[in-house]
């Protein structure tokens, strides 16, 4: 018998969940489907052949890659930032803590009705202030030069805290003892950080890179709620544009299709993270 | 003896019990018109004792149509009453999901009650009707007097060259947007119609036609001379702290501002071109094609009894949507109720030249489409003559069947 019992349950969620999905994704993509007809006809390559040539593809991918690497490197640095003093020992620890978590567990519903209150270009709290010193306040959501930019940084906002707190783990796994002795050598505090503890946070730095990148390059529900992909398209995510060809175009085959690019991109992603982690981060 | 008379007695009592049908209404609307949809529902199961009707709520127009998808691709209908907007009716109904209710007993009647335009709004090629109408609504100007009066105007301008000149003077006198307009198609249909115009036309988006681009062209100068700003999330919410002065949105959206709008203001009709024109829009209610028979009975009684005039009235007093029989209109308790406040009656006074919105099979995803352009135009100044020549291009994939 051997382990076969104990991993079956595992094995039949993994086939329902994952890899039926995933086949039947695969499927509709060469096909007509669009969710109003039983039987779709299979078209081939159409579907692909398609995306390739839409404009709007492209533009979205270009739009999805700028997110997704803006989002991962703020959550990255600014994460990494919180972590260091998340870890002082400070008064203000545990409230920082918790402050910094808090937009995690906040629902994205809730995120985009506070965030389109603070940024409304003639009401909203952020422009009130930036009026008050003299300052000329954009239409941050509804203007396309800082549409990107403005749902760039409330998903930083909303997400910074997970990397933080994954920083702050790693952060404390590192043996006292070798920034001691760093510090015995004659080491500043800056270059305790620079030479000893960024180094030895790298293991820490590469999963929480990939799990950013992964993340926001299946972003959609932020951009659902705070632009509709607009304004002129300058928020289109790609997982954005999956779900209005699935959902509201009914094109459910040309989704699927894009679907499948999304999935081939994350896992040469994933890839990537592996063969990194073999070749460039080191532990102690 | 006694004992079995008992138990005869509760099996018929039982038996009585569970012959009311049961029937589920997948419903859009949230907030206060979600409730109002509830208190109709408790009104309507209150109110006879062969039909209850069990709600669930679909969040808003694209979550039903997305449970509704789902019930189709799974072959269980998602609901036996379905809430649907108006433009996803077509492509649902040519599916075969939908029944045709004009086979139904007591349609002729119902329907012949009902307004010319929203007769015709869900009126199919061949006769057929997928969805009975319910809330609709038409989109009027809302506005903020006191900036009216600081720019010396002492009523809402009427035409779109009296709009442009008054944008002008509020703007410069109050230093706010006089106006938010909206690149989501809806305002712009009746100001294109008005202007003579049309938005699907030959088998094609008819925006690079003349009076069109007229429209659009005087709607860019809007935002290039300052006096407009884009309609969003929080133009209500800049409505009601006075720093936009006008803004145009359905009638059903009155409840709402007179919730959370701090100062009295005025309601008009849409601004129009050479004459005046409107669009309807709102949702309409279909059933589901693949439920037995007694459920599509029981379904039919529902929908029938809301389009009732007493019902209709007891809908509009609590959500401000227009009348969709010309009975309800001319009941005298409605008279009553619209003479209270002005602003009740404008979306009523606009039926009479109100027009259905394209309902093609292709317009769903041309909107989007639009939108993207109008956009660009609006607020990145893209030149009007290129962007709505590409728009039709590259529109023209989903419009090709249409006449």
């Amino acid at each position: 018998m051997g382990a076969a019992p104990y991993i079956l349950p595992a094995l039949v969620v993994f086939a329902v969940f994952t890899y039926y999905p995933l086949g039947r994704v695969m499927y509709l993509s060469l096909t007509d489907a669009d969710m109003l007809q039983p039987r779709p006809n299979l078209v081939g390559l159409q579907n692909y052949s398609a995306m390739f040539a839409n404009p709007e593809f492209w533009r979205s991918m270009t739009v999805t890659a700028i997110f997704a690497l803006s989002v991962t490197f703020l959550e990255v640095a600014l994460g990494m930032a919180l972590a260091f003093l998340m870890n002082a020992p400070t008064r203000l620890q545990r409230l920082l803590r918790g402050a910094v978590f808090t937009p995690v567990v906040v629902s994205i519903a809730a995120t985009a009705v506070v965030w389109n209150y603070l940024l409304s270009p003639a009401s909203g709290p952020v422009n009130q202030a930036l009026g008050a010193v003299g300052l000329p306040g954009p239409g941050w959501l509804s203007d396309p030069n800082t549409a990107l930019a403005s749902v760039i940084l409330v998903a930083t906002w909303k997400g910074v805290g997970l990397p933080a707190v994954l920083f702050l783990s790693g952060l404390q796994a590192i043996p006292r003892e070798l920034e001691e002795a760093a510090v015995i050598d004659g080491a500043t505090r800056a270059q305790v950080a620079g030479r000893v503890t960024i180094p030895l946070l790298a293991p820490t730095t590469m999963v929480v890179f990939f799990i950013s990148l992964v993340g926001t390059f299946q972003s959609y529900g932020l951009v659902l709620l705070l632009t509709g992909g607009g304004p002129a398209g300058s928020t289109n995510l790609l997982g954005y544009y999956i779900y209005q060809n699935a959902f509201s175009f009914f094109q459910m085959g040309f989704a699927s299709a894009l679907s499948v690019a999304l999935f081939l991109l994350l896992l040469g992603l994933g890839l990537l993270q592996l063969k990194l982690s073999e070749r460039r981060v080191h532990y102690q | 003896m006694t004992r079995t008379l008992l138990s005869l007695s509760t099996l018929l009592l039982l038996s009585s019990a569970s012959a009311k049908t049961e029937v589920t209404f997948l419903y859009g609307l949230g907030g206060e018109l979600g409730k109002a949809v509830e208190s109709m529902v408790a009104d309507f199961n209150a109110a006879q004792g062969d039909v209850t009707v069990r709600t669930e709520f679909g969040n808003n127009y694209e979550g039903v149509v997305q449970k509704a998808l789902a019930g189709i691709a799974a072959g269980q209908p998602a609901a036996d009453i379905l809430h649907l907007e108006v433009a996803y009716v077509p492509r649902l109904a040519a599916s075969g999901a939908l029944v045709d209710v004009s086979d139904l007993p007591g349609f002729k009647k119902s329907f012949d009650a009902f307004w010319g335009v929203f007769r015709a709004q869900v009126s199919r090629p061949d006769k057929a009707v997928y969805s009975m109408p319910w809330n609709n609504s038409n989109p009027v100007m809302y506005f903020n007097p006191v900036l009216l009066k600081k720019a010396g105007l002492s009523a809402p301008p009427r035409t779109y060259p009296e709009l442009r000149e008054a944008a002008k003077k509020i703007t410069a006198a109050t230093g706010v947007p006089a106006i938010a307009l909206s690149s989501f198609p809806w305002v712009l249909e009746g100001a294109i119609w008005s202007n003579g115009g049309e938005m699907v036309k030959g088998g094609r988006l008819a925006l690079d036609q003349p009076a069109a681009r007229e429209v659009i062209t005087q709607w860019a100068g809007f935002f290039r001379d300052g006096s407009a700003v884009l309609q969003g999330p929080n133009t209500n919410a800049d409505f009601a702290a006075g720093k936009v002065a006008m803004v145009m949105n359905s009638v059903a959206t009155r409840p709402s501002y007179k919730a959370s709008v701090p100062f009295k203001f005025g309601t008009a009709p849409l601004p129009f071109f050479k004459k005046p024109v409107v669009p309807v829009g709102g949702a309409t209610l279909a059933i589901s094609k693949n439920i037995p028979a007694d459920r599509q009975k029981a379904a039919w009684a529902f929908i029938t009894w809301l389009s009732q005039p007493e019902q209709q009235f007891k809908w509009i007093k609590m959500s401000n949507y227009v009348p969709i029989t010309l009975t309800t209109a001319n009941l005298p308790a409605f008279k009553k109720y619209i003479a209270t406040d002005r602003g009740l009656g404008v979306g009523i006074q606009q039926l009479p030249y109100s027009r259905p919105r394209p309902s093609t099979t292709g317009y769903v995803q041309g909107t989007q489409e639009i939108i993207k352009s109008l956009d660009k135009i609006f607020v990145q100044n893209a030149p009007i003559d290129a962007t709505l020549k590409d728009l039709v291009e590259r529109t023209a994939p989903l419009f090709k069947d249409t006449q």
